[in-house]
């Protein structure tokens, strides 16, 4: 059966994760392929998490803009509609980028503020349910316990918190430039701050 | 974000059952629907998977500690101009090359950014300069940069740095420390100013010119040594194994590797990261050594595992971290 091991939910978010916003972008220049982004997106996930073993992936980076690129590949193909110049455009493909060096990526400090400002900016009630889940550290029972609320309510908040996360960081909160990120959703109603120079 | 039909997104199902799981195991059931919903579709298991990378990318949220305030972090972090925006960038690079243009050619640099970059305690931060090169800083760190049309020059006024210099054609990048000034191409090295014994360069890559002052012949560095520059005197050069190399540098990670240092040597290095110091006042204490990788800006969770391996007595005030004999 499918599923996703703990350790592979690890490797995912500190190796790919932080890339995802990259590989976003780039996908966005190639729009003319008529797939979805989030569909390429999520597939690519499909397969980094189905993977027997990860562990002899030296470039994450490159691997994952290397799945993506032949996901869009397969889909055009089957589909007959496609004019052949897309098919040529994606095969010329390069990997945009070299690997980060150590100083390009973010130091554990400066994720750590990334973390503290994504959690910071979570709708109140969501946020104080997620801080007591991963900053102290209490069970979902335990919260609902500590707040007064049901534990159906908590997971509410938890999904609900998890689901913004999860838009927040296709728009680059995990990304090494930390000033994108959760303000960029408009949608949902955040506090909008003035732009960053 | 509600899907077509008023069916919830795949990445709502995803979030949802992720929570789900994070509440405690499922029942017999609800393990068959998870199954059911995954094997339906491959964007399903792909968003599931992101869903559990999103969510275990907050493993290290508890370092944020339990008076963790969110309005205040917000006020206290706001994002800082680490990286350039690209607009900024584009625009000032066109402002360069016309300014390059009506002096009649050359790469101009006049009309890149300058300015000063600093660290607080226990912080490091990563500062992009305008030529493509990066320095990060360490802990209580300052550093004033000035670019002209014929210079890269950096001033490292207080505290360590590393610099990853790219290369420019017949520009080297200057750093100038007190009376010691160093040149380099393309190269890494670090430097740290000490008060008391001069400056320490470490070179990984490339090399560097030693400009020592006080009348002293001047010398190349190259990668794999170690150089300390005194305020007067000889200047003392080691060859640095990378694992060495490695254990000076931990500090890029928010680290202290310690490799035989005495305990009184390990609480000078943690004064450097905090406010709240670590006293020994016992010598018998203060000469055993330690071995190992601690993070920098936790001087208690040092004393406590020191405490624990040494039994000795631990006592932790707001400002101070007192070890002594048990």
């Amino acid at each position: 059966m499918l599923q996703v091991s703990n350790a592979r939910a690890t490797w995912l978010a500190q190796q790919v994760l932080p890339h995802e916003a990259a590989l976003r972008s780039w996908l966005h220049g190639r729009s003319s392929m008529m797939m979805e982004v989030d569909d390429v997106v999520q597939e690519t996930y499909a397969v980094l998490a189905g993977m027997d073993d990860v562990s002899g992936i030296q470039n994450p980076r490159a691997y994952m803009f290397t799945v993506a690129n032949n996901i869009m590949l397969q889909h055009l193909r089957r589909s007959r509609i496609v004019p052949i110049e897309s098919i040529s455009e994606i095969e010329q493909y390069n990997v945009p980028d070299r690997d980060p060096t150590p100083e390009q990526r973010l130091s554990l400090q400066q994720d750590l503020r990334r973390i503290g400002r994504i959690i910071a900016q979570l709708p109140p009630k969501c946020r104080e349910v997620f801080m007591l889940r991963r900053i102290e550290g209490l069970s979902q029972r335990e919260i609902a316990a500590r707040v007064g609320i049901s534990e159906n309510t908590v997971e509410k908040h938890v999904a609900k918190g998890l689901r913004l996360l999860m838009g927040a960081m296709a728009a680059g909160a995990a990304d090494e430039n930390p000033d994108k990120g959760l303000e960029q959703q408009r949608g949902y109603g955040w506090k909008k701050r003035k732009a960053v120079d | 974000m509600v899907g077509r039909n008023g069916k919830p997104s795949i990445d709502e199902v995803a979030a949802d059952w992720v929570a789900r799981l994070d509440r405690g195991s499922l029942n017999a059931e609800q393990s068959a629907d998870l199954e059911a919903w995954l094997a339906a579709d491959a964007r399903h298991f792909g968003a599931y998977a992101r869903a559990r990378a999103v969510f275990a990318s907050f493993d290290r949220a508890p370092a944020l500690g339990p008076q963790f305030d969110p309005a205040q972090f917000l006020q206290a972090n706001e994002p800082r101009d680490e990286v350039l925006d690209s607009s900024r960038r584009r625009f000032v690079v066109g402002g360069a090359l016309a300014a390059g243009l009506v002096l009649g050619g050359g790469v101009g640099f006049a009309a890149w950014r300058d300015g000063r970059y600093s660290t607080a305690i226990g912080e490091v931060r990563r500062v992009p300069l305008a030529d493509g090169s990066v320095v990060t800083l360490n802990t209580a760190t300052r550093i004033k940069v000035a670019f002209s049309s014929a210079v890269r020059r950096v001033e490292l006024l207080q505290g360590e740095a590393m610099f990853d210099v790219s290369r420019r054609a017949g520009i080297p990048l200057q750093v100038v420390i007190g009376a010691v000034s160093l040149l380099a191409g393309e190269a890494k090295f670090n430097v740290r100013s000490e008060r008391s014994r001069g400056v320490n360069l470490l070179v990984s890559s490339g090399r560097v010119d030693v400009y020592p002052g006080g009348g002293r012949q001047d010398v190349r560095v190259p990668a794999d040594v170690e150089m300390q520059i005194g305020g007067v005197g000889d200047l003392q050069r080691q060859p640095v194994g990378p694992a060495q190399a490695e254990r000076k540098l931990a500090w890029r990670d928010g680290m202290i590797a310690f490799q035989g240092e005495t305990l009184a040597q390990a609480a000078t290095e943690f004064a450097r990261y905090s406010r709240q110091h670590i006293v020994i006042d016992d010598p018998g204490v203060a000469s055993r050594t330690v071995t190992g990788l601690f993070s920098a800006t936790n001087p208690a969770g040092f004393a406590r595992a020191v405490a624990t391996s040494y039994d000795l007595h631990l006592k932790i005030t707001s400002d101070a971290v007192l070890l002594s004999a048990a």
